[in-house]
């Protein structure tokens, strides 16, 4: 006891009207690399003072593979596994944007019913993805209840998913100019049953969560991104939306079939965290939606390949993008007429949001940060590539 | 360590028509306007250095050659055709305004692409980002890209977030030599690009001339090289398969997968 | 104070819903096993370890082509083979690293013989990296273990799904 006391008498000091006060000090504190809320290998350097956050940024590259580089040796069609890798989590969206760049190129024509198989599962993964969000964010915030839900509701579309492509999450099931397999008997009717579950799931999430008044103390007004910060900072997706801007690339620059249906885009008003959630749940319910449409319509029979040629020599460059369920996933492909690609960039939304950090923790407290790189739906893969 | 561009912040205008579709068809109409990017590789002439950005692979056959077809400047200027969607019209008219010595042209669907010299890049992009035609307040990607003996390239690809609006691809060549690569930094237009800039330093080596925090950002701090660049040689040891022919299965262990 | 008193009703009532929720969970039936015991079948088509097939009379179907080799984005098959006497191509060493697969099945697509295929094998772990090197003998008697139920013989690119 007299240790301690003696400590604070030495780090008393005299102030000018000569009453003692006591010397703080910033402290630098490392979270991460190896910690079960920074999801994944991401290492954030805070500067605190007493709780309060003054600063904080995030280290990263522990994940680097330069998936660029590996997609400079190998043939075209081969990166497609490796586009998997990226965003294991909404791995089709990956080999979407690839693929679409590719057939840009090359000029291909992929026929309507391998669309369709692209467009719906796709949207399952966007449900898949923001469900496996939801409960990894519940989890953030010390809800263990809604991770388990979610995780059970997301098993059933993994579930589908491999019964389709055999594969879990690494699914490699995009080809150039097609789907690697047509759908299984019966996808339709576990599609659609699913549908119908989910949207009751959500009511239960919705009770679970939404109104509850430890969660919202816990998220609203933490972390606000207003609209002109988003935009210059250059968020997309769901974190965009929530900070009031309606941009949906699948609305600004239709891909696939989003031009056929009408599906709202979720907006936030606040840009907190807690309308980053109810953007993700929102967009659910919108999934729902366009995969019924797209199942209702989809083609009975018909081609899933279209005519490919046997050497791929495209030449040129060019730039895709979609909104994948983290935001805006872009592929700049440069090829030089050979059947390998000659650049690869991958634009990824996770790296571009994780530079948010600082913005948005400055000033709050550490337990929020915890929050907010949660909020921001962060997957290292995608991030060190 | 610390990324201090959050004084930076550009002022953008949110057009009430935010959530207007885009005037890009279905995305698998949109190839027939595809051919016209043919040209993609001229568009440097006449304007500054003119690496030609020809990938002269020396480690592939030379029937692999990709064909180039030539186009001569004063052609491209006139090159926008009539049915080309207005709002690449409109962003070639206010780039030529502003900027006389370039030459942009249409690319594919509504992307516009102009090559912008170096010394120019900071006043272009702080044209396109304010100028009331353009508003390009979003800078989707920064790609560095290296053309072996013609240099080094950085690719912005820029879009203005009310869809349905002028969408830009600068190309600029790096100055230095592959040595002492370096274009301005575009931080202060774009905050978005400081990790992007970071990231083309790091894998290519193009310095970013006014970066706050110019580090590496993926790989070590004492790495060696910049990998992305296709003249880089990986001095690492190649990894070994250890038991190659040679190997037998552990007479003790059995094979585990029979008894499933 | 009543203010301070309404919201402390109102989390006791998201409270009590929220526990409403976890209460008719907790009474739903349980939709977990305890996995090493009992497991959930694989549906056709999953992409286990890959596997070399033989034909009615118990040989190889692989005839050393080496396109599978080709066609792995990870180059982790090795193959030697050498000409036999009537000039037939004879398979010695098949050796398949699965610590380097990434069971993407591009090697199953290439080969033009069905002498491969994704098998329902999906728990490779091992105390011994060496015994993760698969070789011929190994790959050949786990694929003569799966019958048509199980693996995806007929998943090509662009093919038919045969279930
Ligand atoms: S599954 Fe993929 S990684 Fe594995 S051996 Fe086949 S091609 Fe190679
Ligand atoms: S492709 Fe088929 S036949 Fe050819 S070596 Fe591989 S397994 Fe054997």
């Amino acid at each position: 006891m007299a240790d301690s006391e003696m400590n604070i008498s030495t780090q008393l000091e005299e102030t000018g009207s000569g009453e003692p006060r006591i010397r703080t000090e910033e402290l630098l504190i490392n979270m991460g690399p190896q910690h079960p809320s920074t999801h994944g290998v991401l290492r954030v350097m805070a500067r605190l003072d007493g709780e309060k956050v003054v600063d904080a940024w995030g280290d990263i590259g522990y994940l680097h593979r330069c998936f660029e580089k590996i997609a400079e040796k190998r043939p075209l069609p081969a990166v497609i596994p490796y586009t998997d890798r990226t965003d294991y989590l909404a791995a089709l969206s990956m080999e979407l944007t690839y693929v679409l760049a590719v057939e840009k190129l090359l000029n291909i024509e992929v026929p309507e019913r391998a669309v369709y198989i692209r467009f719906i599962t796709n949207e399952l993964q966007r449900i898949a993805s923001h469900l496996l969000w939801f409960g990894a964010f519940c989890l953030d915030l010390g809800a263990v209840t809604g991770f388990l839900y979610a995780f059970r509701d997301r098993e059933k579309i993994l579930d589908v998913y491999e019964s389709l492509c055999g594969a879990r999450m690494l699914y490699n099931y995009f080809r150039i100019g097609g789907v690697r397999n047509d759908l299984y008997q019966g996808f339709r009717d576990t599609v659609l049953r699913l549908m119908d579950d989910l949207e009751k799931r959500l009511v239960e999430f919705d009770n679970l969560i939404t109104s509850n008044k430890i969660f919202e103390t816990r998220t609203v007004g933490v972390g606000v991104l207003t609209a002109e910060e988003a935009i210059a900072w250059g968020a997309s997706g769901p974190v965009l939306r929530a900070s009031g801007i309606p941009y949906d690339i699948r609305k600004a620059d239709p891909y696939l079939l989003y031009d056929r249906y009408d599906f709202n885009v979720p907006v936030g008003t606040n840009g907190d965290v807690y309308d980053r959630y109810r953007v993700r749940m929102a967009e659910i319910a919108e999934s729902i939606k366009l995969v019924r449409h797209g199942l209702e319509d989809l083609p009975r029979g018909g081609d899933i390949m279209a005519d490919v040629p046997r050497r791929l020599s495209p030449s040129g460059d060019t730039y895709s993008r979609i909104e994948s369920p983290r935001g805006e996933v872009g592929c700049y492909l440069v090829c030089d007429g050979t059947d390998v690609a000659y650049r690869v960039k991958w634009r990824s939304p996770c790296f571009v949001h994780l530079q948010l950090l600082g913005t948005l923790s400055r000033g709050s407290l550490i337990a929020d940060m915890v929050a907010n790189i949660g909020s921001l739906d962060i997957v290292m893969g995608e991030v060190d590539r | 360590m610390r990324d201090e561009t959050s004084d930076y912040l550009t002022q953008s205008v949110l057009a009430p028509d935010l959530g207007k579709k885009g005037t890009g068809d279905m995305a698998y109409n949109e190839k027939e306007s595809h051919g016209q990017s043919e040209n993609m590789n001229d568009s440097g002439n006449g304007v500054h250095e003119t690496p030609q950005p020809t990938p002269t692979a020396a480690d592939q056959p030379a029937e692999t050659q990709p064909e180039r077809p030539k186009a001569e400047p004063s052609q491209r200027e006139h090159a926008v055709s009539p049915d080309a969607p207005d709002e690449v019209k409109t962003t070639i008219a206010a780039l030529v305004e502003a900027f006389p010595s370039l030459k942009p042209f249409h690319k594919e669907d509504d992307w516009t692409e102009v090559v912008v010299p170096a010394a120019l890049l900071k006043d272009v992009a702080r044209f396109v980002r304010d100028d009331e035609r353009l508003k390009l307040n979003f800078l989707s990607s920064l790609s560095g890209v290296d053309y072996r003996d013609a240099g080094l390239q950085v690719v912005y690809h820029l879009i203005s977030i009310p869809a349905g609006r002028p969408k830009l691809i600068m190309k600029v060549n790096a100055e230095g030599g592959r040595d002492n690569a370096h274009v301005p930094s575009v931080v202060d237009i774009w905050p978005t690009a400081n990790w992007h800039e970071r990231e083309a330093w790091d894998l290519l080596g193009i310095r970013f001339d006014g970066h706050p925090n110019l580090k590496r950002i993926l790989l070590r701090e004492d790495w060696i090289g910049h990998p992305l660049r296709k003249d880089y040689v990986d001095s690492r040891p190649p990894r070994e398969r250890q038991y190659k022919e040679t190997w037998a299965p552990p007479s003790d262990r059995g094979v585990r997968h029979d008894e499933s | 104070m009543v203010r301070y008193i309404r919201e402390i009703l109102k989390t006791l009532k998201t409270l009590a819903i929220g526990m409403g929720v976890t209460f008719r969970n907790m009474i739903s039936p349980s939709i977990t096993i305890h996995y090493p015991d009992e497991k959930l079948d694989v549906p056709v088509g999953t992409r286990g370890l890959p596997v070399l097939l033989s034909d009615a009379d118990g040989n190889l179907k692989c005839v050393s082509c080496e396109l599978c080799a080709k066609a792995c984005p990870v180059n982790c098959i090795e193959i030697k083979s050498y000409r036999g006497p009537n000039r037939k191509k004879i398979l010695e060493v098949y050796n398949l690293d699965s610590t380097w697969c990434m069971y993407c099945g591009l090697c199953v697509e290439a080969c033009p013989f069905d002498a491969l295929a994704m098998s329902d094998q999906y728990e490779l772990a091992d105390y011994d990296l060496r015994n993760l090197v698969y070789d011929k003998e190994r790959l050949a008697e786990i694929g003569r273990r799966q019958t048509t139920a199980t693996i995806n013989f007929g998943i090509k690119t662009g093919g038919e799904w045969t279930r």
